[in-house]
């Protein structure tokens, strides 16, 4: 191709060609943690916490370290290889199909966590789970804007976004984030903070990564001790009553509960708590901070509901981690939400029809997430993500039961699909895997990310973790 | 127990329990809670009411005693599967207006813990040691940690937690006064942050620093303590810190460690370790059937020589430890050596190790067959008077001499009240490897095997580093490991250094570290220490067989305080082995974290030592500069 100096022309640089790939040179990184194709430990090392993403990748890393994790990403640059970030693996289905000439970089291996009470923060490394920062927080009577399940990595889910029981009163957990540490392609490390490398703080904070590897993050912590919390649960043929109340509650309840409706078909397993094993129920969760007094007035209409349980007290801010029981152990799910406007009887109705008794729904619960109050207002610190556009966040979780996955989509696809009438055009990409990536984010907050993205790394090392835009 | 299933309540943490090691399912936190106000009943009758109190407080439901008898019946099911259901009624038994528990004393970890603080004020200081350290491993979190709170809890959990504080107090005192003043002072600063109004922390605080030689930091404590009380209590300290610090001041002599009752008479000068608890040691069970058999028959004058065999790791060394435990226990005398591939050309080297000073004549005979015969008329000489062990580690690295004179002892051993026990790492070629056959082949020399830990041992070992585990954590660490206890042993080190929990959500922490190859599991661990951590290490891997405190603190240059909270770091870090003399757990570790220092800060090293041993005329009966 000719140069052509006389015009200025604006293009996207052109990918390099890759080299072949060969993961060989890989092999005695990371003091040994490096599992290629016949390894021993390659299998299970390359399964994620979703089991339904059955991935063969290049070659899995477990660097323990940002000096290994930038061997590892040399490495792989030099060896045509790319690179794909991974911490637990909840959020690995977008990956699926796109790993075969990647280096799997899990970060389990990066345990680091400090919290540091007089400043009320954090600095996690890659492989921290929110588990590990409630309990260390909550030793100093303070909290971290953690995710339901406390075994979801820090990293993964701050970087989405991250909606946590304290959302309504503090926003997404990704505008609490103060720094962010990766190793960038060229294998140079760097510390974005307000003051130095703003795009790449603010791409962090819900852009999802595909920038660099996160080997850290900092954030703010929340000064609570103690909140109100607790389930309350009916048999489900009380779902419409249940559910339009809670619908009616949500529309002027204080900011400072945060609560969850599911339709739950408890499977029979060990991990289900054994009174509720085997049930169909109408589920509300709930947490609130401030007054406990307060709290309890602002609940007292839906405890008023007459469930058959009620464990809705005062209780040590930590307890709340197991709040949802989810499954700790590694499980195949499929997965999918829309975001909605308002909840109206209409909307309960097409919901019940769907997901309820007599759906002939496999799915293991319907969820509807609580949003509004800080959620819906942009963040002062906000980043590429920094609001949810919706009242309701709705998600379908299933298993395959037997019937395959394609029943288990169509069985979630149904019920979102009713809701259409109120959905929004946006979509949460940490719980949407199947969304189009420009519905993550504003038009404006898109074509930053793209630049940003092009410019951190422009030879396309990084997977970036949703799907790429099929928009 | 007669083939009885083995039950077990543990509510030294949250209530759990366990039925031939399996974990039960004893239902919702209610339900526990039924079984909690029980236990802490020991052996009298609980009445219902009180029960229902337990379990709800002041808001029981309607039929409160039909749900009560629910809980009992569920419980029951689980603490006693076999049984039919009339028939359990063994463990929770109704009797008049309640119910009463009926286990064996040693089946509740909190009753199990009792005695033993009780028996400890009775023993031997070093058996005292012991006892502590195993009983307090018993902890996994606070008494009854789910009903923290609770009113009918709280008086128990309360003389729990006292017990406790008290037994950890006297675990120090009584290592303070076995010689370990440096040592403990780490741990009692500790105690002394978690509660800093019990004044028997202060003083053995302060006494542990006079008696490391450091007058003004006693003194400094002592004030610290004082103004904590006049500010939180507003009172004076008691007659015991009072008259402390006027023995500071005056320098009184009774301050001084008591002298050891137990005469060590010709071994006076070499520190004689304090034998290790045997914590953690787990599917040796046949195994130390051998050696307490073996050390039986030797008391009884029967000779023997055991060779214990196996691949790095594999707990060679810990079997070497609990032969000189056991014949500490029964008051025989263990002479002890370890081979190391830096001191193989140095001829004579373990013998000297074994025999000190005295063979010194012997060993520069001209004729080889003179020395073994004069090596072997003193062995004779020595066990005349009593009997005794020698324990030889890791011969394969043995000096070709040594090994030749341990050949020609075993050989001869008959008649005579010796037991000879050898550790060799097998998997590698070695030089002597005629020699090691020799003695490998000799029909009298019994040989054990040590297999690799089960997945059971695993999970015992688990839940005594990190606590219970989850299966799945258990199996991936058993795996990861291939049970090898040394590498098991560095992967939950590291695991517990980072605070990583035993449960589910972390089994790829645990593939993740431990996927590593041992040599850079420990650097790795070495390098999220402090600084002064690391430096300590690699000088005592630098040194080698020389290394002691001073020597250590020469070349680190380092305070020999702050030498001595790094050793007692890195021994809590089971990097370094517990005691004196300073020695790796394994030497792969050693080789780990020489092979990891920077080149420039290793030629340093290597020249400090050389000056050092220039100015001194250097350690007899070591090999001096080891090579790089």
């Amino acid at each position: 191709m000719l140069a052509c100096p006389a015009h200025e022309v604006v293009t996207v640089p052109e990918p390099t060609p890759l080299p072949t790939a060969d993961a060989e040179a890989l092999r005695g990184l990371a003091g040994g943690a490096v599992h290629l194709p016949g390894d021993p430990l390659y299998d299970e090392s390359r399964m994620p916490w979703n089991l339904q993403v059955d991935e063969h990748p290049a070659a899995v890393a477990y660097p323990a370290d940002a000096h290994e994790v930038a061997r590892i990403v040399r490495a792989a640059a030099a060896s045509g290889l790319r690179i794909a970030p991974q911490g637990t693996g909840h959020g690995a289905p977008p990956l699926a199909g796109r790993l075969g000439d990647a280096v799997l970089l899990r970060t389990s291996a990066m345990t680091g966590l400090r919290v540091d009470a007089a400043s009320r923060t954090a600095r996690a490394e890659a492989g921290v789970l929110w588990g590990d920062v409630i309990a260390r927080a909550g030793k100093v009577g303070l909290a971290g804007m953690h995710m339901s399940s406390p075994g979801v990595g820090v990293v993964g889910s701050s970087l989405g976004g991250g909606v946590s029981w304290y959302a309504r009163q503090h926003g997404l957990q990704c505008s609490a984030i103060t720094a962010v540490e990766l190793v960038m392609a060229d294998g140079t490390f760097v510390r974005a903070t307000e003051d130095q490398d703003q795009d790449l703080l603010w791409a962090a904070r819900g852009g999802h990564g595909g920038f660099g590897v996160v080997t850290a993050l900092e954030f703010d912590l929340l000064p609570i001790r103690t909140v109100y919390a607790g389930m309350l649960a009916w048999d489900w043929r009380h779902a419409r009553r249940v559910l339009t109340a809670w619908g009616e509650w949500t529309a002027d309840a204080p900011e400072s509960v945060t609560s969850v409706a599911r339709i739950f078909q408890v499977p029979d397993e060990e991990w289900m708590p054994p009174d509720i094993r085997g049930r169909r129920l109408v589920m509300l969760d709930a947490v609130a901070v401030g007054d406990a007094g307060a709290a309890a007035r602002a609940l007292a209409p839906l405890r008023a509901l007459g469930p058959e349980t009620d464990s809705f007290a005062e209780v040590p801010a930590a307890d709340i981690a197991h709040l949802q029981l989810d499954p700790q152990e590694p499980t195949a799910v499929y997965a999918n939400s829309v975001l909605v406007h308002g909840l109206p009887p209409d909307a309960v109705d097409a919901l019940i029809a769907t997901a309820g008794p007599g759906s002939g729904s496999q799915l293991l619960f319907v969820e509807l997430r609580q949003l509004g109050g800080a959620l819906a207002r942009p963040a002062p610190r906000g980043g590429a993500l920094d609001h949810l556009d919706g009242s309701f966040l709705v998600l379908g979780v299933g298993l395959d039961v037997g019937t395959g996955w394609s029943a288990v989509r169509e069985d979630a696809t149904r019920v979102l699909d009713s809701l259409a009438p109120w959905t929004s055009r946006a979509s949460y990409l940490s719980m949407a895997y199947e969304a189009a990536a420009r519905r993550g984010w504003s038009a404006t907050a898109y074509e930053r990310l793209d630049r940003i993205r092009r410019s951190a790394d422009p030879n396309g090392l990084f997977l970036a973790p949703q799907r790429p835009s099929d928009d | 127990m007669d083939g009885q299933p083995h039950l077990h309540l543990h509510v030294l943490g949250e209530l759990t329990a366990t039925r031939d090691g399996a974990v039960v399912d004893l239902g919702g936190r209610r339900q526990r809670a039924v079984l909690a106000g029980l236990i802490i009943q020991r052996d009298q009758v609980v009445p219902a009411d009180r029960l229902i109190d337990c379990v709800w407080g002041d808001h029981p439901p309607a039929n409160a005693t039909g749900a009560l008898q629910a809980y009992v019946s569920h419980l029951r099911r689980r603490l006693e599967p076999d049984a039919t259901a009339r028939q359990r009624d063994g463990v929770i038994v109704r009797a008049g207006p309640g119910y009463v528990l009926r286990v064996p004393p040693d089946a509740v970890d909190a009753w199990e813990f009792e005695t033993a603080v009780e028996s400890a004020s009775g023993q031997a200081p070093s058996d005292a040691v012991c006892t502590l350290e195993t009983t307090l491993r018993l902890w996994r979190g606070p008494a009854y940690a789910d009903y923290a709170g609770e009113a009918w809890a709280e008086a128990e959990i309360g003389r729990l937690a006292e017990l406790r504080a008290l037994a950890r107090e006297r675990l120090l005192a009584t290592r303070l006064d076995l010689g370990e003043a440096q040592l403990v002072i780490g741990d009692l600063e500790a105690l002394v942050a978690e509660d800093p109004l019990r004044e028997e922390r202060w003083r053995l605080l302060a006494l542990a620093l006079y008696r490391a030689h450091r007058q003004a930091a006693a003194l400094a404590a002592l004030r610290r303590a004082r103004e904590v009380l006049a500010d939180e209590l507003g009172v004076d300290p008691g007659p015991a810190l009072r008259s402390l610090e006027a023995e500071v001041l005056a320098q009184s002599p009774d301050l001084d460690a008591p002298t050891p009752a137990i005469a060590v008479a010709e071994d006076a000068t070499r520190r004689v370790p304090r034998p290790r608890t045997p914590d953690g040691l787990v599917d040796r069970e046949r195994e130390m059937a051998v050696l307490r058999t073996m050390l039986e028959e030797l008391g009884a004058g029967v000779s023997g020589c055991l060779l214990i065999e196996g691949p790095a790791g594999i707990g060679k060394t810990r079997l070497l430890e609990e032969v000189r435990r056991l014949a500490a226990g029964i008051g025989v005398p263990v002479r002890s050596a370890r081979s190391s591939a830096l001191e193989q050309g140095f001829d004579f080297g373990v013998v000297r190790q074994l025999f000190d000073a005295a063979v010194d004549d012997v060993v520069r005979r001209d004729d080889r067959f003179a020395v073994l015969r004069g090596l072997w008329e003193l062995t004779t000489q020595l066990a005349e008077t009593a009997p005794f062990v020698l324990c030889v580690d890791d011969i394969q690295w043995g000096d070709e001499p040594s090994l030749q004179f341990l050949a020609y002892l075993v050989k001869r051993l008959e008649g005579l009240p010796v037991l000879v026990v050898l550790a060799m790492r097998t998997g590698e070629a070695h030089e002597a490897d005629d020699l090691l056959a020799e003695l490998a082949g000799n029909e009298s020399v019994s040989v054990l095997h040590p297999a690799p830990l089960t997945q059971q041992g695993t999970a015992d070992l688990v839940t005594d580093r990190l606590g219970r585990g989850a299966d799945t954590f258990v199996a991936t660490c058993h795996r990861m490991t291939s049970g090898n206890p040394l590498l098991l042993r560095q992967l939950l080190r590291a695991l517990a250094d980072q605070g990583v929990p035993p449960d589910a959500a972390h089994v790829d922490t645990v593939r993740a570290v431990g996927s590593r190859a041992i040599t850079s599991l420990v650097t790795l661990r070495l390098r999220r220490m402090p600084a002064a951590v690391t430096t300590v290490a690699r000088a005592v891997a630098v040194l080698g067989p020389a290394a002691d405190l001073v020597t250590v603190a020469d070349l680190a240059q380092h305070s020999e305080e702050d030498v001595a909270a790094a050793l007692d770091v890195l021994a809590r870090g089971e990097i370094l082995v517990d005691g004196q003399p300073l020695e790796f757990v394994n030497p792969l570790v050693r080789d780990a974290i020489h092979a990891d220092i920077p080149a420039g800060e290793r030629a340093l090293l290597h020249e400090r030592m050389a000056r050092r041993l220039k100015s001194s005329s250097s350690h007899p009966g070591h090999a001096g500069v080891p090579s790089p």
